[in-house]
Formats: C-alpha cells, structure tokens, sequence
C-alpha cells in the first residue's frame, strides 16, 4: 500500500473524526437564521468581506444561515448516508454471495444473470425511479429516512460487491470496489439530493445544499462552491485510498489478513 | 439447399460459438460458462424483468397519446451525438495525456492526467451548471479572443447548419467527456491495446448514459434523457423505464463485444463509474 493512500486514509479519518465532534457543538446554527444581521441577501465569507460577514467564517446561504455549521452538519449526514448505504450493500451482496454459492448451481446461476442485468443499468435514472416511484405521490413528496435513503444506494450496487466477493482475487477486488463504490455512492447520492429527493429541508447534506445553485451562483459563489468543495475533497482523497491499494494481479498482499473466508470459488 | 437452411447452416454455429466465447470469456463481466437449464433460468429472469418493463411503457400513452417507443427513437439520434462526440473527445484528450506523459513533457503529461482525475471526482451536475455560467451566461476571454458558446438547445436554425451545429455541441460534448477522459488515461496507462481501452469504455458505459442524463438536463439537449424531465422534475416514469430498458439493452450489447473480444488475463480491466 503506497504511502499516499496511508495518508489520505488518514486524513479521511480526521475528517470523519472532526465532524462527528464538531456536529453537536454547531448543530443548532445549522438551520438557525442569523436574524441580527441578515439583510435579506447571502452574507459574504470573511476573507472576502471582513467587516460585514458578521462572524461567519465561509458566509451565509441565501436565507443567512451559517454555511461552516451547514457543511460540518450535512457532512456527517451525507458520509453517514454514504456509509450505511455502502454497509447495507454488502449485507445485501454477502447475503446473495451465502444463497449463490450453498443454495446449488440453479440459485447461483440466476443470482448471477440478475447480478449482470442490474449492474448493466444507469445508475442516476435507476435512483430518481426508485425515489420517484417510492416517496411520491400526486401532490406531496413524503420525507424518506436516511435508513431508506442508504437502501435505495445499497439496492442499486451490491452487484459490484458481489462480483468482488465471487471472483477468484477476491479480498483485492473487494476492497478495491468498496472504497470506488463509496466514491460512486457519494457522488450518485449528492445527484439525487440535487435534484431535491433524498433528504428534505432544513437538513443540510452537501447535495440539498447545491439544489439552488443555478439561482444562486451568481450573487454568492461560495453557497455553490464550498458544498462542491467538500463533495470533490472527499472522493479526490477515497480515489488516492483506491489508487493505493495494490492492483488485483498481486492478490498475495491482501491474502495474509483473515479475509479467507471471503474469497469466492476459482 | 434453399437459402434460408444454408444461412441457418452458417448462422447457427456462429451464433453457438459467440455464444460460447461470451459466456466462457465472461470472466471479463466475472460470470462463468451456464448451461442447459440455468441458460433457460436465466433467459426466464431477464424475460419478466423485460415484459414488466415493456408492459408499464403503455402508460406513456396515456399521458402524451403516443408511444413510449416513438418519442424514444425519435430523440435517439440527438443523444448519440452528444455521446459519441464525447466519447471522442474523451479518447483524444487522454491520447494528448498518454502522449504528453512521454520524456520531455512529462510533468505536463501528468499534470493533464491529474486534471482529468479531477474531473472525474467533480459531481457532474456542478461541473455541467459551472461551465454553463462561465462558458455561456457570461463568456470568457481566451487569448485574446472573447468567447461565448450557446447555453442551450441543440441549434439555433431550423435548416442544417454545421457551424451551428458544432457551437452547441461543444459544451456539453466536453463537459461530458470530462466524465470519461480519466478512465481511459488509466487504461491507455497500463499495457495499452484497443481491446482493453474497449473494455474499459464497456465498464464505464452506465456511468457515460447517467451523466449524459445530467448534460442533456442542464443544457436542454433534446435527447432521450431529457424527456423524462419536465419543469425540471423527474415525472415521466414511463420514460425513464424506456430509457433504463434501452440503455440496458446497448450496455449488455457492448459489454458482450467486450467480453468476445477480451483474453482471459483481462480480467484486471477496471474502470471507476463516477456515477
């Protein structure tokens, strides 16, 4: 494992650390309206306006509430979001990878060809089908839980885990896979939330908070960018972890931990 | 021999041996050789998945008193340009990368190739939007020279105009590109052939159809992964079961080329989906 991927592996995991920390100290402000100094408009951050951010470090969004608050909340539900998804998705591609290989060759081979099928879909109209046709209804669109949102992500891409745990490098490709479905998850995820399924206001995630982004770009950048920024930094530090890990031919690395159990048949 | 057995005498073992090459070279896709009744099983499996599908594409009818299957073949040739340009303009900005990353220019090299990494982890409706405001909204000066691509829509004129035609291709073409671009400076990266560069784009096909949903969203591209979209929300869910079925079909389709054409120590192709 390369010592770039150590390090970013790290640095994730301060990240992570940070905002689990930092969520309950700022949670109030998170959805709080700065009503002392809000004139109606996006407060500009600090390093660009010093005498009228009115102590919000990165500004305001466009109804004034702190976008430092915003992003270390909606940080923590969007990589909880991400995390559980990536969990129930290999709850969901073991459980099947268990029936496929002890339920005889008939299961196998179906769980395979449906395995095949799913994978072969988009994945972004897949999502918006599953919210649309799950959450709305004529009127009013019912407000998903993040356990129902995690299983919309973890329906849609267990095939990729599952192949990873049937193939014959399995350990390798496994945590290959895991670590680029997070990113994939991450990114599907913020997409969907754009488009305004997923988490409903006030709660922030780093998606939601981009849903106005083509109003609002224009008369406060940062409202758009830092969300972005996030969102990018993220997968940018899950694609140096992936990069790192050592590629599928040299299996024997991975081997020595107690992962064997995993491993598919050849 | 009438015609109709000869073709059958030829067709049939050719058929057979595809078949066959598919579905032992399959490692590539990670399925292995099925037979006799787990073909039948399976065939059974994707037929009720499909004749779900095909029964719900009615109610598209009931909406816009056509058929789900005319407005999709009717926006077809639009987002095959969109796609087929980008997957170009994809291919050639990795070939300038690969090509760069030689000796004297190497830092630039892997200074495009990181770009196009970076790209890849951007979320593409931001990149999209972003490059729609500086490109479009506003214009940017570039050398000198001021420029200002058309925000939306596929053309100005109704009459063929190639100029036209290429100015509001260009935006989205690359910005969809972008998506692509990086995964295939990995492929070219570790031992190049046109086989394993094919494959990768197999792998990453799903990927280009999601974001080219976004492009032709963002940039009112009249393609199939717009009609779904009205007043920008999702509505139309017979649309989007076209789609899905369709897309599905052409990634199954590519991917069993791919798998036809891949050697068995192919199997480490892998291409990061951004989406």
């Amino acid at each position: 494992m390369k010592r770039s991927a150590i390090v970013a592996a790290i640095v994730l995991a301060l990240f992570s650390a940070f905002i689990i920390i930092a969520t309950p100290i700022v949670g109030d402000r998170a959805s709080m309206i700065d009503k002392v100094r809000w004139e109606g408009y996006p407060m500009a951050p600090c390093f660009v306006n010093a005498s009228e951010c009115g102590g919000h470090i990165l500004g305001s969004d466009e109804n004034g509430r702190d976008m430092v608050a915003r992003l270390i909340v909606g940080g923590g539900v969007t990589l909880g979001t991400a995390a559980l998804a990536l969990f129930i998705e290999l709850a969901i591609a073991f459980g099947l990878m268990l029936l496929a290989r002890h339920g005889g060759p008939i299961l196998d081979r179906i769980v395979i060809a449906f395995a095949e099928g799913m994978s072969a879909l988009p994945r972004v109209p897949l999502a918006l089908l599953i919210a649309i046709v799950t959450f709305a209804t004529a009127r009013h669109y019912i407000h998903p839980s993040t356990l129902q949102i995690a299983t919309w992500f973890g329906v849609i891409f267990w095939p990729a885990a599952f192949f990873a745990m049937r193939s014959r490098a399995a350990p390798i490709r496994f945590a290959r896979r895991s670590v680029g479905d997070l990113m994939t998850i991450l990114l599907v995820s913020s997409t969907i939330e754009f488009f305004g399924y997923g988490h409903q206001p006030p709660t922030p995630t780093w998606g939601n908070m981009l849903a106005n982004m083509d109003s609002v770009s224009e008369i406060a950048w940062w409202a758009s960018v830092f969300p972005a920024v996030c969102i990018v930094v993220t997968v940018l530090l899950l694609d140096i972890v992936r990069r790192g890990l050592p590629p599928v031919q040299d299996a024997a690395w991975f081997d020595k931990l107690a992962m064997t159990s995993l491993r598919g048949s050849p | 021999m009438p015609v109709n057995s000869r073709l059958a005498v030829a067709l049939v073992p050719a058929v057979r041996m595809s078949a066959r090459i598919y579905l032992v070279r399959l490692p590539l896709l990670e399925v292995r050789a099925l037979s006799g009744i787990y073909k039948v099983l399976s065939a059974i499996l994707a037929a009720i998945v499909i004749v779900c599908g095909v029964l719900y594409l009615p109610t598209h009818r009931f909406f816009f008193q056509r058929s789900a299957y005319s407005e999709f073949f009717e926006r077809l040739p639009m987002t095959l340009e969109l796609v087929i340009a980008s997957v170009i303009i994809g291919l050639a900005l990795a070939a300038i990368c690969t090509l760069l990353s030689r000796r004297p220019t190497a830092w630039l090299g892997a200074a495009l190739a990181a770009v196009l990494f970076l790209c890849m982890c951007i979320p593409v409706f931001w990149i999209a939007l972003t490059g729609q405001l500086v490109f479009a909204a506003h214009g940017i000066h570039i050398f000198g020279y001021f420029v200002q691509l058309p925000s939306a829509g596929f053309a100005q004129y109704d009459a063929f105009n190639i100029t036209d035609r290429l100015t509001h291709l260009v935006l989205p073409a690359t910005l969809l590109a972008l998506v692509q671009a990086g995964a295939y400076v990995d492929s070219m990266r570790s031992d190049f052939s046109v086989r394993r560069l094919f494959a990768a784009f197999a792998l990453l096909l799903p990927a280009i159809l999601s974001a080219d949903v976004l492009i032709e969203i963002i940039f009112a591209w009249p393609g199939v992964g717009r009609s779904f979209f009205a007043n920008g929300e999702p509505y139309h869910t017979s649309s989007m079961v076209a789609f899905l079925l369709f897309g599905a079909a052409a990634v199954i389709i590519v991917r069993s080329v791919a798998a036809i054409l891949s050697r068995p120590d192919d199997t480490d192709v892998e291409a990061f989906q951004p989406l």
